[in-house]
């Protein structure tokens, strides 16, 4: 299967040093290239793609303001020529990170990265009205209406119910397509809320059970369009 | 047919490091030669903030376009250049006063000058060498 890839590179010659690179792979389709964040997001707003090669650095905003931005979540691989961005990576739920400039065998070797198959990463469920989490060597039944919230704690999430918090190997990126989606809602890159518990909501926050969670610039119109306003 | 050592016939300049160039594009010495225009292409229109934002003693400004253009460098095979550029960029982060940036500065900019004037040349060689 070709996957769809926009590269968002500021620097003409690395722009089309990486076009080449997806056109020699056969793998990826370059939908577009685009210098800065604006441009790209008037795009990517409109059209979703699988990948995205994403400069950091830029005129403008950066590009982990785009990801910011970014009204879903698409894989991505970072092209810069500052490692020091790699703790930001990380926490972005970043694929790779390519320093420019890079050989062909190393952009092959990310782009396998992060178009290879997801493991199950010890959750499994899809639509249904609960979900099995492997915690402490065991798999654990979570009923959806017992769950609060999910929050990201890097290569690892917290499950949060009313009395108990359960701790697993796994992603909110992972999770975001796993879980019941008419149940729950990512409100932030790092936080996934069962809907029916939200209590109030302030500004860029909500509250369940007495637990603040933010709400992203990205995901704000998506809450508000999920709630029962009257 | 392809000759497997035509990239002998082709001898870089000794600033350019030609292991580098041959391991980004093989021997696509069209490519390369692309390469080359698009590079001069982007760092005619970026070299001149440099000094701009050095005479207007915007630190940052003259950071980002240093950090911008490093990695141009690097896909000429001007690695040293782009070292280069890396060091004073670090400089620009811990300095608070353009003055104490201005001798790095000025061997920064006398690279960038000799380094653009050997990629102009290089670039004429390789059309040339295309053109054959």
């Amino acid at each position: 299967m070709i996957l769809s890839a926009v590269i968002v590179e500021d620097l003409q010659v690395a722009a089309d040093y990486l076009h080449r690179c997806c056109q020699k792979s056969g793998l990826l389709e370059v939908k577009g290239h685009f210098p800065n964040v604006e441009e790209a997001l008037l795009y990517l707003n409109q059209q979703s793609v699988d990948l995205l090669f994403l400069d950091v650095e830029m005129p403008g905003a950066s590009g982990f303001e785009l990801l910011d931005r970014l009204a879903y979540s698409p894989k991505v691989i970072l092209t810069t020529s500052k490692t020091e961005y790699a703790y930001n990576a990380f926490e972005y739920n970043v694929g790779d990170f390519l320093k420019k400039p890079f050989t062909y065998q190393r952009f092959i070797e990310a782009v396998q990265k992060v178009t290879a198959p997801t493991p199950e990463n010890n959750v499994s469920s899809t639509a249904t009205d609960h979900i099995f989490i492997k915690t402490d060597g065991k798999l654990i039944r979570l009923n959806n209406s017992d769950i609060l919230f999910i929050e990201s704690m890097g290569d690892y999430v917290k499950f949060v119910s009313a009395d108990k918090k359960y701790i697993t190997h796994n992603t909110i990126k992972n999770l975001e397509e796993k879980v019941n989606r008419q149940c729950f809602l990512k409100t932030h890159r790092s936080y996934i809320i069962n809907v029916d518990k939200i209590d109030d909501i302030r500004e860029n926050l909500l509250f369940i059970k007495g637990n603040e969670i933010p709400i992203s610039k990205a995901h704000r119109s998506e809450v508000l369009r999920r709630l029962n306003i009257i | 047919m392809k000759d497997p050592v035509l990239h002998k016939k082709f001898i870089f300049n000794d600033n350019i490091d030609s292991s580098f160039l041959f391991s980004l594009y093989e021997d696509d010495f069209q490519y390369m030669e692309e390469i080359f225009k698009t590079t001069l292409d982007q760092l005619d229109q970026e070299i001149p903030g440099i000094s701009t934002a050095f005479n207007d003693k915007d630190i940052t400004g003259l950071q980002k376009i240093v950090h911008k253009i490093k990695p141009a460098f690097g896909f000429t095979g001007f690695l040293s250049t782009e070292l280069a550029c890396k060091e004073f960029e670090d400089a620009c982060i811990e300095v608070s006063r353009i003055d104490e940036l201005a001798p790095l500065f000025h061997s920064l900019w006398t690279l960038l000058l000799k380094s653009i004037d050997i990629m102009h040349q290089q670039y004429d060689l390789l059309k040339e060498f295309n053109n054959q």
